[in-house]
């Protein structure tokens, strides 16, 4: 007699039904025992007990090396890609480069050039040539990068070592170098900043060569640094690496806050909220704001990104979508001194004047810009503002107002008595780079005061020029984005440069942001 | 008995193997989602503490009412020069958060004139405070906000567990508002917070 049972709660001990045999049991085989799909069939017979073989355990034990199956399968994609990642980083050896100093022994002098020739061994026709260069940051200033036997080269800032400024220098061989011939690859050009022995002797340890490894973000600059401070800038495409905000086209206007160059979380980055005053036509509005914040790519911030652009976040307040209406002043005010709809830090109100160039500024809050400022692409009025709200900045245009960090009263051992940038007829510079000027104020000299290693590096190249907010104070800079030289015909390079104490100023007021 | 040993082996295999993915998934998870190594504990929910406070000649300061309000509220992480108040939200006197203000408002308004060279407007002027209102970052456990001046001297105390502060329910803080919040991540709110994914990626290259 059959009799069929829940499956038992021990463990099941399998018994062939076929062969008849015993099998990790002592229960004989039956003739009428028959398979089941879910349960044990426990034939009592005369007090005998019979199992039969358990389908149940079979899909069991199926799915679970199934699932084994597939853990070891994961795991082996994972280290798999690991290895792809790995072997797919194709490492440029420096030992396939050289490099060596080309500027005479008897030249080699503080304030002078410094030139390196970087050479390839080994390379061949079309093939891909990178190499790092690694310099002292505080003995060498970065002049440019050429070409030197190929066609062209370009080059991009990397992570430094420590004190040692780094940079990658790519370029495509146009010929083949077998054997041990060198092949002139790039000529790097610097200009001595720091004191070395008079000999030269160890310049060579101020600049050696690194191995790149493929794959680091950023596209190469152009290499060619054009030194020609008499011609004004040019409204020229931006560097290929830099990070211009999101083109109008592309804001997203369904958003409350329009993210339009953010660069992390609010809590961790300056943000700074665009707030639309005057304005019927919200696409204008946009275009403003865009430039507003694209101003910076023309300046020399560009450098600074890690230290300044990137902790900073830019937002637009959508009043298209939040008030659905052009704001009021009153509405204006409350967003920006109140409103917390959106990470606001700072604000900056754009405001549709287009008979006006001017600007308000409150430090340590925000600012004002009204839209005749974007009139030309040689103004950068809101870069201006901004260094005033955030950086904490003077003017160094004659303004009757004597400032902060950028500005002292002090002069050099010089005592330069002439401003050679004088905001008066013909509105040029004449003799900017006299030595009267470039010896830096007691402020700005770290061989008279304590300095930190970013005051150090900052601090080089900085000058004394007469006039900085009021006429008896100074300056580091000949121009620079916080005069008015913006507006002359005489601007010059510099004019977008902020210099050596203002980026101090900007860098420590931003230190605690990541 | 080497049947047993070796299941037994199998087993923990699979189980350091499971392991080993798990932290694998919660490293990448951490890494592109969860907000780390802040400088500041900054409270995660958008909500903020709303003071209004009066500043006098002397540049003491009054306080006048707190309440509890919705919204992003700075983080006052920028080092002024001079001219502020430090803030400190504590918890007992553990320091939840603090920041700086400034304590007066120096305000320049310049008009420029590309047209006649010459010509520029500046007024600079600096004003204390008077009456004003300031958001701050809100803490569940505080029981505090201090504000002192320069020299590390108190000028205000304001004890926030002596009021009962109604929360408000949040409803400004949702996906697709642009704002990657700190309680947002790139698997709960892609749209805001791609950047987190695109900025992982070009740190670890």
């Amino acid at each position: 007699m059959l009799h069929a049972i829940d499956r038992p709660k021990k463990r099941i001990k399998r018994v062939s039904p076929s062969s008849g045999k015993r099998k990790n049991g002592n229960f004989p085989f039956h003739p009428d025992l028959k398979h089941s799909e879910n349960y044990h069939l426990i034939i009592a017979n005369q007090g005998e007990i019979y199992y039969s073989e358990d389908m149940s355990r079979k899909k069991r034990r199926a799915t679970f090396i199934s699932v084994r199956f597939s853990i070891f399968i994961v795991i082996a994609i994972i280290i798999g890609a690991w290895f792809f990642y790995s072997f797919s980083q194709k490492t440029f050896a420096a030992a396939s480069f050289m490099i060596g100093t080309i500027t005479p022994q008897n030249e080699i002098r503080r304030g002078g050039e410094l030139a390196f020739m970087v050479s390839s061994l080994n390379q061949k026709q079309g093939e891909e040539l990178v190499v790092g260069v690694e310099y002292e940051g505080l003995k060498l200033e970065l002049v440019s990068v050429e070409a030197a036997n190929i066609g062209k080269v370009s080059w991009k800032e990397a992570d430094p070592n420590g004190d040692k400024k780094r940079i990658v220098v790519s370029g495509v061989a146009t010929t083949d170098a077998v054997g041990a011939t060198s092949t002139p690859f790039a000529r790097v050009n610097f200009r001595i900043i720091d004191q070395i022995s008079p000999q030269g002797e160890g310049f060579t340890e101020v600049c050696a060569l690194f191995d790149v490894i493929e794959g680091e973000t950023n596209t190469p600059t152009p290499t060619t640094f054009q030194q020609s401070p008499q011609q004004p800038p040019q409204q020229s495409p931006s560097p290929p690496d830099s990070q211009p905000p999101t083109p109008v086209s592309n804001l997203d206007r369904t958003l409350a806050c329009i993210p339009l160059n953010v660069h992390g979380s609010p809590s961790d980055k300056l943000d700074i909220l665009i707030i639309a005053s005057g304005y019927q036509d919200f696409e204008l509005f946009l275009s403003h704001a865009v430039r507003a914040v694209s101003e910076f790519e023309n300046t020399n911030l560009i450098k600074y990104r890690r230290e300044i652009l990137d902790k900073i976040n830019w937002y637009v307040y959508n009043h298209q979508k939040i008030d659905g209406h052009p704001l009021s002043k009153e509405e204006v005010d409350f967003i920006a001194m109140e409103s917390t709809t959106c990470p606001k830090d700072r604000f900056l109100i754009l405001e549709d004047a287009s008979d006006k160039i001017s600007g308000i500024s409150k430090f340590g809050v925000g600012g004002i810009v009204r839209s005749g400022s974007f009139q030309s692409q040689n103004f950068i009025v809101s870069a201006h503002e901004w260094g005033h709200y955030v950086g904490f900045l003077a003017d160094e245009y004659l303004s009757n107002t004597l400032g902060l960090g950028n500005c002292t009263t002090e002069p050099s051992d010089a005592d330069p008595r002439n401003d050679p940038c004088p905001e008066q007829e013909p509105y040029q510079c004449s003799n900017k780079d006299a030595l009267e000027y470039k010896a830096p104020c007691p402020a700005w000299d770290c061989s008279k005061i304590d300095c930190t290693p970013l005051m150090k590096t900052l601090y080089q190249g900085s000058g004394c020029y007469p006039r900085c907010g009021v006429p008896n104070a100074y300056r580091p800079q000949a121009q620079s984005p916080m005069d008015r030289s913006m507006f002359f015909p005489g601007r010059t390079v510099e004019t977008y440069q902020f210099n050596g104490p203002s980026l101090y100023s900007i860098i420590n007021a931003l230190s605690r942001y990541q | 008995m080497n049947d047993r040993m070796q299941k037994k082996f199998k087993q923990w295999a699979i189980i350091a193997s499971a392991l080993f993915i798990s932290l694998g998934i919660v490293f990448l998870l951490v890494k592109t989602s969860v907000v780390s190594d802040k400088k500041n504990d900054i409270p995660v929910y958008p909500l903020a503490y709303k003071l209004a406070l009066v500043q006098s000649q002397d540049r003491s300061l009054a306080f006048r009412s707190i309440q509890v309000i919705e919204g992003y509220a700075p983080d006052y992480l920028a080092e002024l020069p001079k001219d502020y108040y430090r803030i400190e939200i504590l918890n007992g006197e553990r320091t939840l958060y603090k920041g700086k203000i400034p304590s007066v408002i120096t305000t320049i308004e310049e008009n420029f004139s590309p047209d006649d060279e010459t010509a520029v407007e500046q007024v600079t002027k600096t004003e204390n405070r008077g009456e004003f209102d300031m958001v701050l970052p809100y803490y569940e456990k505080a029981t505090k906000i201090r504000f002192s001046d320069e020299e590390g001297r108190e000028v205000l105390v304001v004890n926030v567990n002596s009021f009962s502060l109604e929360k408000p329910q949040t409803k400004t803080n949702y996906c697709n508002d642009g704002i990657c919040a700190d309680n947002e991540n790139i698997f709960t709110c892609y749209p805001d917070c791609s950047q987190k994914l695109r900025s992982f990626f070009e740190r670890s290259d």
